[in-house]
């Protein structure tokens, strides 16, 4: 082979994944910021967001059955501690050429959860570049991520319930929310703001 | 040289990773990227140099991937480094047939979002609308990543979101003569300019204008040749019709080409309109769609369809009906969907020579059931070239048991049937049965263990050394979640993958693959 030829032997593939394991404990936790459209044309940005409360949010797309199989999960957890500071939202990635069944999904699901729309898949691809779904993290409320799940296996969604319910109880920061739609009425304090 | 490119990447990687830690002072700054390393070791067992001498036979592939991304403020960046290494430079990359690299900025973005605006400069994905009048985005599915490397300006306002982009598509095409051994390698780099503009209307009601000028080039002849065509459009789309019931959505395009017959072919300008209606009664979703594509061959495209996702959509001549049903009962977690399509072509004389009107009739539905430990999907399709005697079926089932909260088993089978019943009909396919399934036990979120097999029964073989059944296994660890690592060895049949209606060939494979892939 070409390239084990010219000295290529594993050794420096071994070298940068021991060298990448040692460097990931220094690093930050902070969650790229952005803006996307809602479903219904509003603006989110998570700079509003940050900081004031827990915060899940889960890419998925209506091809992608593994999300349609985890959102019913994070659909109820978002119901069960919305009231207690959790704020989710399902962040779309499907692309123009399926993007006209989002609302469709949804419905037919009756999730209940914001739905965010990252049709270039330009927030994706700050969070998780190899733009695989479903996609889920966790933001504390100290405005770090938590926990990122690339991925659904059956059970993760016991994992995010015992993480949310843990970064609700913190008070350190709580700012109790009534509803998304509530506030979205009001002057954005969810993020959610008209355009 | 070649370890070169791979200390490189680790230095580099290395260097960049803790930098965060270091940089308190900018505040607001987010540091984030992936390291992604793919090897692939082809080991044919029954290969012979004289019955394919090119394409079947051994070869080794390395690719990594380093993608870096920033966020500071209002600023953005993304930068992507590729090395793509194979020990036969005939094979190139057996999945995309790209060429091999050594150490390159496969991409690079930066960029500023003001309150007011958006730029952008360097490498970025466009897409209008619903992908009509243009659609420039990567595919991981398809393997497909191309982008347009330029800038682009966007500008949101209250009711009316204004866009403008430029720059040139770069990718390669290759002309292999297969028993001479001769390899000619064209980078292609079209070029596109566009704008569009989008009016928020009261009563949820969206008005889009767009106009595109490209210049397209083409192999022909062993020479580069250009042609420019202008793609321009609207569309329109009204939403929560009747209190939330119904939502509404057309577009209309064409496609102008500023010769006769472009690259030497016999084609008019394009056309193509879509338009759908969704409405929402109680459990029910029903969607009709109707589209009228013609001469609609343009590279950038990929229109709306409500056909199966894992199948190929024709969008190149094609205007018919679709209705698709959805139910979904929640007292039992069910949902069923039925759809049916009727589609004909445009019966120019160019299109199919011999027949005339190719009917399509297709349907398909299915059946998800979620009970406390069992996940249910069932699908069945079947599709009718009328005019050409053509059959496919199509049918899958997919099966999740969830043992504890963590252990649980996927059995997944795949059905795919085709065949002719008329042979003179003047389009002959192989009659072929497919059989697709695999079983996975997972113990989330740490590993999943997985045997797939596969059986094709071909009644005319291309060769007849071609296998009847293929088996593999594959491990994956996470063993924290910011790393994963995939094993597959085994044997994987040729076959089409696809994805949102496009398809792809791929060759069949024989061997290990291993995956890395790290975040931070």
């Amino acid at each position: 082979m070409v390239w084990m030829q010219s000295g290529f032997s594993g050794r420096t593939g071994l070298c940068l994944l021991l060298l990448l394991a040692m460097a990931a404990p220094a690093l930050a936790a902070k969650p790229p910021l952005f803006e996307l459209k809602t479903l219904d044309g509003a603006i989110y940005r998570l700079s509003d967001d940050l900081g004031e409360a827990v915060i899940i949010f889960d890419f998925w797309a209506t091809w992608c059955k593994p999300c349609l199989r985890e959102m019913p999960h994070i659909n109820q957890i978002y119901e069960r501690f919305k009231d207690r500071g959790l704020r989710a939202y399902a962040v779309s990635i499907d692309e123009a050429a399926s993007k006209s069944k989002i609302a469709p999904t949804i419905k037919r699901y009756k999730f209940t959860l914001p739905v965010l729309v990252d049709e270039n898949q330009s927030v994706i691809r700050k969070y998780n570049p190899s733009k695989n779904v479903p996609y889920l993290v966790i933001i504390g409320k100290d405005g770090e991520i938590l926990r990122e799940f690339n991925g659904y296996k059956p059970g993760d969604e016991k994992l995010v319930e015992e993480i949310v319910e843990k970064a609700c109880s913190d008070s350190t920061g709580f700012k109790p929310v009534e509803s998304t739609e509530r506030n979205r009425d009001e002057s954005g304090t969810t993020g959610i703001s008209s355009p | 040289m070649k370890h070169t490119v791979l200390s490189s990447i680790a230095i580099i990687a290395v260097l960049l990773l803790p930098f965060p830690s270091h940089a308190g002072m900018f505040e607001g700054f987010n540091f984030s990227g992936t390291f992604e390393s793919v090897y692939w070791s082809h080991d044919p067992d029954d290969w012979t140099e004289d019955v394919d001498p090119l394409y079947d036979g051994p070869y080794t592939s390395l690719e990594n991937n380093l993608s870096l991304l920033v966020d500071w403020k209002k600023w953005f960046a993304e930068i992507r480094l590729r090395s793509m290494i194979y020990d036969d430079p005939i094979h190139y990359d057996p999945r995309t047939r790209e060429h091999e690299t050594d150490l390159e900025i496969f991409k690079a973005t930066a960029g500023y979002r003001h309150n007011r605006f958006t730029i952008t400069a360097g490498d970025f994905y466009k897409s209008i609308a619903h992908g009509i009048a243009m659609y420039v985005q990567e595919d991981k599915e398809l393997n497909i990543d191309r982008t347009l490397r330029g800038g682009m300006l966007e500008v949101p306002t209250a009711h009316l979101d204004i866009t403008v982009f430029g720059g040139d598509i770069r990718w390669y095409k290759f002309r292999d003569e297969i028993r001479e051994k001769i390899f000619d390698e064209f980078k292609i780099e079209d070029r596109i300019v566009g704008g569009r503009l989008l009016g928020k209307l009261p009563f949820g009601i969206d008005v889009g204008a767009t106009y595109t000028r490209a210049r397209i080039y083409e192999v022909i002849r062993d020479e580069l040749e250009s042609e420019d065509v202008t793609v321009s459009g609207g569309d329109l789309a009204i939403r929560g019709l009747l209190s939330g019931r119904l939502d509404f959505y057309t577009e209309y395009a064409r496609l102008n080409w500023d010769e006769d017959e472009p690259f030497g072919n016999n084609v008019e300008d394009g056309e193509a309109i879509y338009a759908s209606i969704t409405a929402y009664t109680g459990g029910f979703t029903i969607l009709t769609e109707y589209k009228d594509y013609d001469y609609w061959e343009y590279r950038y495209t990929r229109p709306p369809t409500a056909d199966r996702d894992d199948e190929e959509a024709d969008i190149y001549d094609i205007r018919g009906f679709r209705l698709k049903i959805d139910y979904f009962l929640p007292s039992t977690n069910t949902l069923i969907y039925i759809s049916g399509g009727r589609f004909d072509n445009h019966a120019h004389e160019s299109s199919y020579q011999i027949v005339t009107r190719n009917r399509i009739d297709h349907i398909y539905g299915g059946i998800e059931q979620t009970w406390d430990k069992l996940y249910v999907h069932l699908t069945y399709g079947n599709k009718e070239y009328k005019t050409l005697n053509e059959t496919h079926r199509h049918g899958t089932g997919d099966f999740v048991y969830n043992i504890t909260t963590r252990h649980s088993l996927n059995l997944f089978y795949e059905y795919k049937y085709t065949g002719n019943e008329d042979r003179d009909a003047g389009q002959i396919i192989a009659e072929k049965d497919e059989h697709k399934s695999y079983l996975t036990y997972s113990v989330s979120p740490w590993f999943a263990l997985s045997i797939h097999y596969n059986k094709h029964v071909i009644a005319q073989r291309n060769r007849p050394d071609e296998k009847d059944n293929w088996v593999a296994c594959e491990a994956v660890v996470t063993p924290i979640s910011a790393l994963s690592l995939s094993l597959m060895y085994g044997e994987l049949p040729p076959g089409l993958i696809c994805s949102g209606g496009q398809c792809r060939i791929v060759p069949a494979f024989e061997g290990i693959q291993a995956m890395l892939t790290y975040r931070f």
